[in-house]
C-alpha cells in the first residue's frame, strides 16, 4: 500500500494475523511460565522436602534435647533435695547458676549438672558446691581434663586425697598435700588456675562450642514446646490405641495363630513341591528333550499344515504335561506323515508311565476312521521313575496326588486330537481322489506335502510299510484312505532315537515344503 | 468519511479453502471485488476535472529555481492525478484492530491528495476564516467542491454500502460453494 497516499478503505476484513501472533506469544509465554513453574515447583519441592526433612530433624532433635535436658534437670533437682535439702527456689537458683556458667564458659549444662550434684553431695551445701564448681572449671581448663575428672579430683581432695588433684594441678605444693589442708590446697589451686576457664571460653574452639550450646538451648526450648504434643500423642496411644489392639488380639489370637500356621504349611509344601519337580526334571532330562523336539517340530510343520487350527488346540492343551504328551504324539504323527506316530505314541506312553496317569495310558485308544493303537505295556524311554517322579510332578502341575483319578481335561484333549486326526485322514482322502476344485490351495499344498512325505518314507523303508525301530509300523493305503496302525510292543526306541528321527523328518519335510533348511536347531 | 466500517470475516480462509475445490468460484469472487473496485476507481477518476480547481493552480509542477512563489506546490496534472487514483487489494500491516483492507482506493498524487483533504483539519478553525492566501484557498476549494474527502473518500462514502453488499453477497456465495464442496467431500 502506498505510503503517503490517501487511502480509502472500501472493504475491511478481519485479520487473525495479529491475534495469531498474540496467541503465539501468549502460548509461548504460557509455556515459559509453565516451564518456570515446573522448574520452580521442582526446586520448591526439593526445598520443601528438604525443609520438611530439616523441620523433622529439628523437631526430632529438639524433642530429644528437651527430654534429655528434662532428665538431667530432674536428676540434679533430686540430688540437691537429697543431699542439701534444697528448696524449689534453691533448685531454680542452681539452674540459673548453671545456665550462666554454660553461657560464660561454653560448657554444656549436661556436664555442669552432674558436677554440681556431685559437689553438693560431697559438701552438703549448694553454696560451697558453687564455689568448688568454679574451681573445678578452672582446673579442667588449665589441665585439659574434662569437668567430671576435675570435680572428682576436688571431691577426693575434700576427703584428704590430693593425688588426683596434684595430677591435674602439678603446682600444688607437697607441703600443702602433706598438711592435708583442703582450704589451703584450694587456695593454692585457685591461685594457680584462676581465670583459666574464662580464658578458654575465649578461644575459637569454645566460642564455636558456645554457639553449639546456644543452638542446643534453642532446640531445647523448641522441644519443650513440642513435649506437650508428644505427651498427648503418647497418652492417646496408650489409652486408646493399644487397648484396642490388645482387645483385637485377645479376640482373634486363635485365628491369627491358625493363619500363621497355614501360611507356614503352605510355604513348606511349596518348597517340597519345587524340590520334587526339580528332581523330576533332572531325572528325566531325556524325556524333556524329546518333548521339546516334538513341540518344536509341531510348530515347524504347523506352518505347512492345514491342521494349524488343531495345533492351536494342542498348544493350548500343552498347559499341562499330560495334555502336552497326548497332543504331541498325534500332532507329531501329522507333522511327520506318520513316521513319528509310533515315536509320539511311545513318548506318550512313556510320559504316561512316568507321570503315573493311568487314564492316559489305555490299552488302546481309537479315533477316526482308521484308529490307532497305543499299547500301554512297555516303557521305551529310559530314566523314568514311574512312581517317585509322578508323586513329585503331579502336585507341581496342579493335579492331586491321586494318580488313579481321571482329570476331565484329558478327556477333552483326547477328543480334540481325535477329531483333528479325523480331519487329517479326511484330507488324505481328498488327496487320493485327485484334488477337486473345491479344495483350497492351502489344502492342496499341505496334502501334497504329506503325500510326498509318506512316499519318501515308503521309499526309505523299501515298501509301503514304514517301520520305526524295527517294530512300529504304519500302513499307507492310497486307494482306501489311511489306516494307521502303531505297534511298538518290544520296541527298542530310545529317547535319543526319537529325537533324531523326529528332527530329521521335520527338517526334510520342511526343506521339501519350503526350500529352507534348518527349520529349527536341534 | 463513513463512521462505520463493516468488517468482513473469513475472506482469506474461504478463498484459500475454496481454491482447493473450485478455482472458478474463487475467480468469480475476485471478479466481483475487482468490478466493484474498478467502478469506484472510475467514479473517483471522474471527479477529477481536466482544469485545475482554481485558476491560479498551475498545471505543471514548479521548476526549481525558476518558479516564483508557491515553490513545491504540485501542479494540477489531471492525467497524472487520475492515473494515480488506483484500486488495491493489498493488505496493509495488521495493527491493533486486527483489521486489514480487502479493497481500497488510493489517491497517490500530491495534487490529488491536496484536493482530497484540503481543509479537513482546518474545518471550523481560524485557518478557514483567515485572510491569508491559505485561508482563501481553503474557503474557495470548500465552496466549489464541498468539504474535504472530495475524491476517493467521496466515492467510497457514496458507494461503500453498495460495494460491501455486493462483495458480501459474493463472499456468502463463495462460502456456500465451499460448504457444498466440503459436504460432497465428506460424503
Amino acid at each position: 500500500m502506498a505510503v503517503g497516499a490517501v487511502v480509502a478503505r472500501i472493504l475491511t476484513q478481519y485479520s487473525d494475523k495479529g491475534s495469531k501472533a498474540a496467541q503465539k506469544d501468549i502460548s509461548k509465554l504460557g509455556k515459559n511460565i509453565d516451564g518456570f513453574a515446573r522448574k520452580s515447583s521442582r526446586a520448591f519441592g526439593v526445598a520443601a522436602a528438604a525443609s520438611a526433612a530439616l523441620a523433622f530433624k529439628i523437631g526430632k532433635d529438639a524433642v530429644q534435647a528437651a527430654i534429655a535436658d528434662q532428665k538431667s534437670q530432674v536428676l540434679l533437682a533430686n540430688a540437691l533435695r537429697n543431699t542439701a535439702g534444697a528448696s524449689n527456689e534453691a533448685i531454680s537458683g542452681v539452674e540459673s547458676y548453671i545456665t550462666s556458667l554454660q553461657k560464660q564458659f561454653s560448657v554444656v549444662d549436661d556436664d555442669l549438672r552432674p558436677a554440681m550434684a556431685r559437689l553438693t553431695a560431697a559438701t552438703g551445701s549448694i553454696t560451697a558446691a558453687q564455689g568448688l564448681m568454679q574451681t573445678a572449671l578452672d582446673v579442667s581448663a588449665s589441665s585439659g581434663a574434662d569437668l567430671g575428672t576435675a570435680v572428682g579430683a576436688i571431691i577426693k581432695a575434700t576427703s584428704g586425697q590430693f593425688k588426683a588433684l596434684k595430677t591435674l594441678v602439678p603446682g600444688l605444693s607437697n607441703a600443702t598435700i602433706k598438711s592435708k589442708d583442703f582450704a589451703k590446697a584450694l587456695e593454692e589451686v585457685n591461685k594457680q588456675t584462676s581465670g583459666a576457664a574464662s580464658k578458654r571460653s575465649q578461644t575459637l574452639e569454645y566460642r564455636l562450642a558456645g554457639l553449639k550450646i546456644a543452638f542446643g538451648e534453642i532446640l531445647e526450648t523448641l522441644g519443650y514446646a513440642l513435649l506437650p504434643v508428644i505427651e498427648k500423642f503418647a497418652t492417646t496411644l496408650s489409652t486408646q490405641v493399644l487397648p484396642r489392639i490388645e482387645a483385637f488380639i485377645a479376640l482373634n489370637k486363635d485365628k491369627l495363630a491358625a493363619s500363621f500356621q497355614i501360611a507356614a504349611d503352605a510355604a513348606v509344601k511349596l518348597l517340597a513341591v519345587s524340590i520334587s519337580f526339580g528332581d523330576w526334571v533332572s531325572n528325566n532330562m531325556g524325556l524333556v528333550k524329546t518333548m521339546a523336539a516334538i513341540i518344536v517340530g509341531m510348530f515347524a510343520i504347523g506352518r505347512a499344515s492345514a491342521f494349524i487350527i488343531m495345533l492351536g488346540q494342542v498348544t493350548a492343551a500343552m498347559a499341562t504335561l499330560r495334555a502336552t504328551a497326548a497332543g504331541a504324539a498325534i500332532a507329531s504323527a501329522f507333522a511327520t506323515g506318520g513316521v513319528s506316530a509310533a515315536a509320539g505314541a511311545a513318548a506318550v506312553a512313556g510320559i504316561i508311565a512316568a507321570v503315573g496317569i493311568g487314564v492316559m495310558a489305555p490299552s488302546s485308544t481309537s479315533g477316526g476312521s482308521g484308529g490307532k493303537t497305543v499299547p500301554s505295556t512297555g516303557n521305551p524311554l529310559p530314566k523314568i521313575n514311574s512312581s517317585g517322579a509322578a508323586k513329585g510332578i503331579a502336585p507341581a502341575l496342579g493335579f492331586p496326588n491321586n494318580f488313579g483319578a481321571k482329570p476331565p481335561v484329558i478327556t477333552t484333549t483326547v477328543d480334540s486330537t481325535t477329531a483333528a486326526l479325523q480331519k487329517f485322514i479326511d484330507s488324505l482322502k481328498v488327496t487320493n481322489k485327485t484334488l477337486t476344485k473345491t479344495v483350497s490351495l492351502q489344502d492342496k499344498i499341505n496334502a501334497e506335502a504329506v503325500r510326498q512325505n509318506l512316499a519318501r518314507q515308503a521309499r526309505l523303508s523299501g515298501s509301503s510299510t514304514i517301520a520305526i525301530g524295527g517294530s512300529g509300523s504304519l500302513a499307507y493305503k492310497p486307494n482306501s484312505g489311511v489306516n494307521v496302525i502303531v505297534n511298538n510292543a518290544g520296541s527298542v526306541v530310545t529317547g535319543e532315537d526319537l529325537v533324531t528321527s523326529i528332527v530329521n523328518g521335520i527338517e526334510r519335510t520342511t526343506r521339501r515344503s519350503f526350500g529352507t533348511v534348518g527349520a529349527f536347531d536341534r | 468519511m463513513a463512521d462505520e466500517v463493516i468488517v468482513l470475516t473469513g475472506i482469506k480462509e474461504t478463498l484459500d479453502a475454496l481454491k482447493e475445490f473450485d478455482k472458478d468460484a474463487v475467480k468469480r469472487f475476485n471478479k466481483v471485488i475487482n468490478t466493484e473496485l474498478k467502478g469506484a476507481e472510475r467514479d473517483a477518476r471522474n471527479l477529477i476535472s481536466e482544469d485545475p480547481p482554481m485558476s491560479g493552480w498551475r498545471k505543471t509542477d514548479p521548476i526549481k529555481g525558476k518558479t516564483r512563489g508557491g515553490a513545491g506546490w504540485p501542479g494540477w496534472n489531471a492525467g497524472e492525478i487520475k492515473s494515480k487514483i488506483t484500486k488495491t487489494k493489498a493488505q496493509g500491516k495488521v495493527r491493533g484492530d486486527y483489521t486489514t483492507s480487502a479493497g481500497a482506493l488510493l489517491n497517490k498524487s500530491a495534487a490529488g491528495a491536496i484536493f482530497e483533504v484540503a481543509g479537513k483539519k482546518a474545518s471550523g478553525t481560524k485557518a478557514m476564516t483567515a485572510q491569508s492566501s491559505s485561508g482563501q484557498f481553503l474557503r474557495t476549494i470548500g465552496n466549489r467542491f464541498g468539504k474535504a474527502s472530495r475524491v476517493v473518500w467521496r466515492v467510497v462514502d457514496k458507494d461503500r454500502n453498495k460495494i460491501e453488499a455486493n462483495v458480501n453477497r459474493a463472499l456468502e456465495q463463495a462460502k456456500a460453494d465451499l460448504q457444498k464442496h466440503l459436504n460432497r467431500e465428506r460424503a
